[in-house]
Parts: C-alpha cells; structure tokens; sequence
C-alpha cells in the first residue's frame, strides 16, 4: 500500500509550523481579549499517492488544518509549501488572485453531503460548476465529462439531470467525490467523507475513494474521528490533540506499536471483538481542556496516566524515533513507558487463526 | 427471569398525504431486568419510532399503532396495555419518565437552553415524586455526582450551554436516572460523542444499570456498541425485525443475508481485506419493495423472496430470522448457512 519514500523534497504538501489561533472578540468595542488556538504549530509533509489520515477528538484542530490548506482559513503564521510544475509555492501566503489556479490542483471533500450540495441545481450543473469557474472545455465537453464523472463514481449518466432532493445519502457523498475530481485535483482534502453515512453505504464511498486513488494516482488527506475508517483508508496516522501534533506514523505500526500515551488511549477507547465477545475498553477520564488556556507543558498532561514533573513544565518537541524516523511522536517519555497495542500479540494470533 | 416489557407484532403506520409509511411493520421482542436489548440498523429502519411508541411520544394525528401490543409489567401490579393508554392521559405520565425513562441522541436539543440543568432534572423529581423542592434539589445533586459531573454542587446552577458534549450527556442520563427508572431506553447516546467520550458514557450507563438492576433497550447503528453492551439483539430494515439473536451470535455467526452484509462493511482494525458493502442503499419511505424489504439489495436473492415477505423462523430459544433460505422447503439447512 504504501508508496516508496524517497528524498523529503519529493513532498507535494510540506506544512511547516502552522498556527491559527482565532481571536475571541468581547464588549463593545470588540476588543481581542484572548485567542482560541485552533491549530499551534504543526509540521508534516504529505508525498503523492498516499492517504495521509488525521484523526482527533473533536476540537483537537483537523478540520481546521484542512481549511488552511484549501485556504478557506488564513493561517495566523507559518507556511504551506505546495509543489506545483513551476516549483514549491507557499500557499499561505499567497492572495485570492494567485490562490486561483492552486485551487484547480486541491479540492475538498465534505462531511456532509446534504448541506454542501445546493438544493436548487441539477446534479450536472453542481459537477460542472468547478469547471465553469476554472474555464475548462466547451459547453458540450464539459457536459461529456461530467457524463463520465458521473459513471466514474457509479452514479451514471441519466443522473445528469436530477436534483439532490432525489438521490440517497451514498449517492448524494458520490456526486461530491465526482465535483471534486471534477477538474482533475491532485490533492483531496477528505473532512468526514464518510462520517454521515450509514455502514452499509459508508464502505462503498470508502472503496470508491480508493478506487479512483489507484486510477488517477490521488493524493489525499483524510480527517476523520472513526479510527477503523482512517486505518483502512490511510498508509500513514497523524494523530492531534489540542492544535498539536501527538504522532505521526506509519499505520501499522500506529496500532500495533503506538509511542504516545494519547495514542494508546484513543486506541484502546475503540470497542475491540476478540475471541469470545467485546473486551472492556480503556476510559480516558476527563474532557478536552479549552484551547482558549491550553494547559502548560504537554498539552496532554492532565488526561495522562504516565505524566511526570516534566510534562507540565515543558512542552516536548515533534522529534524521529532514533531506530524508526518514519514515526515521530512529541512526548517526553517516549522511551520510557511500554504502551498498549490495539491487539495484544495473543489476540491478534486469535484474530489470524480464527480468519484462516 | 421477570420480563419487565413485552412487544408483540407492533406496527406504527404514519398516515401522511402521500401515502402510508409503515415505519415500523411488525416488531417483537421481550425484555428482562437487568439486561440489555440492542436495536440495531440503518437511518430509517424504524428503530427510532418503535422507541417513541414505547414511550408514546408521537402524536395520534400522524402516527398510528394499527397493530400489536405493548405489555409493560411494573413492580407488583398487572401489566399494562401501553397501546391502549391515552398518549396525553395522567396514566402514561406517571409511567414516562419515571419508570421507563429515555436518553436522546442529540444532547444540545434536547435540554432547555433557557433553564439550569438543576431546574430540569428537578422537574421530573417534583413531578413524579412526592418531595419538597429542597429535597429534589439535594437529589439532582446526587444524580449529577453519581453521573460523574465534577463540583455538583456548582454545576447544578449552570446552563447547558457551560456543559462540554460528554458533560451534557451525562446530565440527560442524570435526568433519566433521576426517578430510578425500571427500563431505561437510550437513542443513539453516543453518537455525537467522541470515542473517548462514548466510552465513558457507556461505562457509565452499564455501572447504573448493574447497580440498580434496570433493563436497558439500546438503539445505535453503531454495532461496535452493541457488541460492547447488549445481550440480546434485533437487527431492523424497513420497520421490519430481519434477525433477533444473542449478541454473540450475531457477531459470530449472522443468519440474515442483511447482518452479514452490514458486518462485512464495518472496517475492522486488523482485518486488512477489502470491505464488502451491500450494494444499493435503503430505499425512501415510498418505495419499500414487494415481499422481503432486503430483497432488492440480496445477494441471495430467489424469486420467492420477491413475491413473498418471509415470516420469522425460529432457529434457536433466542433465534429468530426472517429469510426465505431458512425455509425447510426451500431446501437449505441451517447447517449449510
């Protein structure tokens, strides 16, 4: 699954110190009076061809970092390095002008198809509509391409002209896919794809995306709260918490070896079936703090169960694991604590056995 | 075993200008203190109305229960007929809320925002029991506390709008709890909830109802949840019950063509093979098909299945499934499935 790595400036999306903080406005004169720091500082890269998941409770930033790459947000600082043909362009920089034809190479996909669809257009004109706005083709080819949109995401063609209003759930999530493939993106920014859709149709827009990620060679991020979709949709986890960076890390080893605490809890808060029913699960005591007041050090140290003095004074950078610099994790005790996998070696030849 | 509530061929029919909706088509099922149901299937299989037909939450002017019973078995006294009771009458108020209580899914609209959650959850003591005002202030303190919200005390005082998700939750489950309800019903209870969050609710729900020895109906499309908390699980499509089994039989052997379906398109983590999803999805309110709902969408479909709705086939004490392939007749054994 995963595409081979090779050097870090083969990157299409090199995030580097990303912040927004929003600036909570109070009283009359609407004076700034704190800042709730959405996404603080954030560092990763993406390489083409792979499905980069990134998972968190809610509030924890993921949304909000797929809004600055697609530029709905202005970052407050930091900078988003996209390869283009003509070299790495910093998108966070860039003004609405120079944004336009950035925009023709990222596209979002949102969670829910019932508000981001305009009820009053035909499923046609809302495919087309990205290709009128970025002058692609004649009438008559825009209309043959969103034809073969259309039979692409399994919709087909006499769809052309029917309203959202009478398509189901799945099949209003498929035209979204097809108005965003719609000009031939390179990079798909995923919030929630399948999140407001029932089990059964949730796996055909899971195996759909990965379809046409094998036939236009797609490049995606994909935001997601359920970790079983993010470990089969991803090649890579990164996991947040509070606008921050917990871990990143192939998916694999993500759950069979997590290296931050916070990991390890949001895993084992995951209902797991092994031989002979459900096992208890893990409960991570305590709500979210506000990012308004982030707490001090490691921003995960009042939820822990391993904390140390340390942790609440010093804030521990995202740094490599000395024998695995695909994983990177921010915690002071990386070295020190032995964590929970997802399946205990025993479980997972249960699972291996029973499958055979 | 003491069964607490009984349903037997429920059928909730909307009567709306366009037409009849059979939201749900002939439910039954039983339930025992101190243990779980789980309700289980997709947006618009009717889980949700069987729910409020329970509680006789819908009005009579749209929605009318044309078939079936509902037997509620209260501590020493007859049962009663809860189909039969006046949905407004005085009868069914000393009932909801107080020995069958209900948890909603969405936490936010379902309290007052203009009201302290103290005021809400007193409002259910005052109304059902026979208490001073500072007595049911003292037991929404109690329920608050044995919910697990921080500084009771305090909190009592606040607004929902001051509560984070989880907390809210946990102050709907303080409601329901308030009067020591017999069966508690909770309606997607975690679905807004974040991981972390949905296990602390339900951790939380399964200690009560240990404690209190309260039967508990789940309704989630969830399955993971119901593997983690039911004991006995009906599986819905299209208002119909297609297969009612122990909770791990379901997980470990599904009869209906549908429970594999909806298994095979859960991701499982580990499990790196391709998901297989049913194909189609439910169909509207209008166009529910001619004989087996789930006809249309099976892989194992026969002719039969289009003509005729199955009937239920009992393959077990706590068995039960509705498919033609389980027919003797039609000549494959249980075995073979």
């Amino acid at each position: 699954m995963s595409p081979v790595r090779a050097a870090t400036n083969d990157a299409l999306l090199e995030i580097e110190d990303l912040r927004l903080h929003f600036p909570i406005k109070a009283g009359l004169l609407k004076k700034t009076v704190a800042h709730v720091k959405a996404v603080d500082g954030v560092s990763f890269s993406v390489y083409p061809g792979e499905t980069v998941g990134l998972v968190g409770e809610s509030g924890s930033g993921k949304t909000t970092i797929g809004r600055c790459i697609v530029r709905l947000y202005k970052p407050t600082t930091g900078s988003i390095g996209f390869r283009t043909a003509q070299g790495v362009v910093d998108i966070a920089q860039l003004d609405k002008r120079a944004l336009q034809p950035i925009r023709r190479d990222i596209q979002m996909l949102f969670q829910d198809p019932n508000s981001s669809l305009n009820a009053r257009m035909r499923v046609g004109d809302i495919i087309a509509e990205p290709l009128e706005i970025h002058a692609i083709g004649t009438r008559d080819e825009r209309r043959s391409r969103v034809e073969d949109l259309l039979e692409q995401v399994g919709l087909g063609a006499e769809m052309y002209n029917r309203f959202p209003h009478q398509l189901s759930g799945g099949q209003r999530q498929r035209v979204g896919v097809a108005r965003a493939l719609s000009i031939e993106p390179r990079l798909v920014i995923c919030d929630e794809p399948v999140s407001a859709l029932d089990v059964s149709v949730q796996a055909q827009v899971l195996n759909l995306l990965s379809d046409l990620q094998g036939e236009l060679g797609l490049t995606y991020v994909f935001i997601a709260h359920d970790l079983s979709v993010v470990e089969y949709i991803s090649d890579r986890v990164m996991v947040m918490y509070l606008g921050k960076l917990m871990e990143t890390a192939p998916t694999k080893r993500i759950f069979e070896r997590p290296t931050h605490p916070y990991t390890e809890a949001l895993l084992n808060s995951i209902p797991k079936r092994v031989r002979g029913g459900h096992r208890k699960r893990f409960v991570l005591t305590g709500d979210i703090p506000s990012p308004v007041n982030p707490p001090s050090g490691c921003v995960f140290h009042t939820r822990c169960q391993y904390v140390k003095d340390i942790c609440r004074t010093e804030t521990p950078a995202l740094r490599p694991l000395p024998d695995d610099p695909e994983t990177s994790v921010a915690c002071h005790l990386a070295e020190e604590v032995a964590l929970e996998p997802y399946y205990t070696a025993e479980e997972r030849r249960d699972l291996e056995s029973d499958r055979a | 075993m003491d069964t607490v509530l009984e349903v037997d061929n429920l059928k909730t029919y909307f009567f709306i200008e366009q037409g009849v909706v059979r939201a749900v088509d002939g439910v039954s099922f039983t339930l025992q203190a101190g243990k779980t149901l789980g309700i289980v299937g997709e947006s618009g299989c009717g889980k949700s109305v069987t729910s409020r037909t329970i509680m006789r939450l819908l009005s009579p002017s749209l929605a009318r229960i044309v078939a079936g019973s509902i037997k509620y078995y209260p501590a020493g006294a007859p049962a009663i007929e809860l189909t039969q009771v006046d949905p407004y009458g005085e009868q069914i108020r000393d009932i909801r809320g107080n020995e069958i209580a209900m948890i909603f899914q969405e936490p936010m609209t379902s309290l007052n925002p203009v009201y302290t959650i103290g005021h809400q959850i007193m409002e259910a003591i005052l109304l059902h029991q026979d208490v001073s005002k500072d007595e049911a202030r003292a037991r929404a303190i109690d329920v608050l506390r044995m919910v697990g919200i921080p500084l009771p005390e305090q909190r009592v005082d606040q607004y929902p709008h001051e509560f984070s998700g989880g907390m809210r939750q946990r102050a709907m489950i303080a409601m329901a709890l308030s009067c020591n309800p017999r069966i508690l019903i909770a309606d997607e209870p975690t679905t807004a909830l974040d991981v972390t969050i949905e296990a602390q609710i339900l951790e939380l729900i399964q200690q009560i109802q240990e404690d209190n020895h309260m039967a508990l109906i789940m309704i989630t499309h969830d399955l993971n949840v119901i593997g983690e908390v039911a004991d006995q699980v009906i599986v819905m499509y299209l208002g119909q019950v297609v297969e009612s089994a122990p909770v791990d039989d379901i997980f470990d052997n599904p009869k209906h063509p549908y429970t594999q379906g909806l298994l095979n398109s859960l991701p499982m983590i580990g499990r790196s093979d391709r998901l297989e999803p049913i194909s189609g999805s439910v169909p509207g309110p209008h166009e529910v098909p001619r004989g087996c709902p789930f006809a249309p969408r099976c892989p194992h479909v026969m002719q039969k299945c289009r003509e005729e709705n199955p009937p239920s086939f009992a393959l077990g004490p706590a068995s039960d499934v509705a498919c033609w392939l389980f027919d003797e007749d039609i000549g494959i054994s249980h075995e073979s499935r």
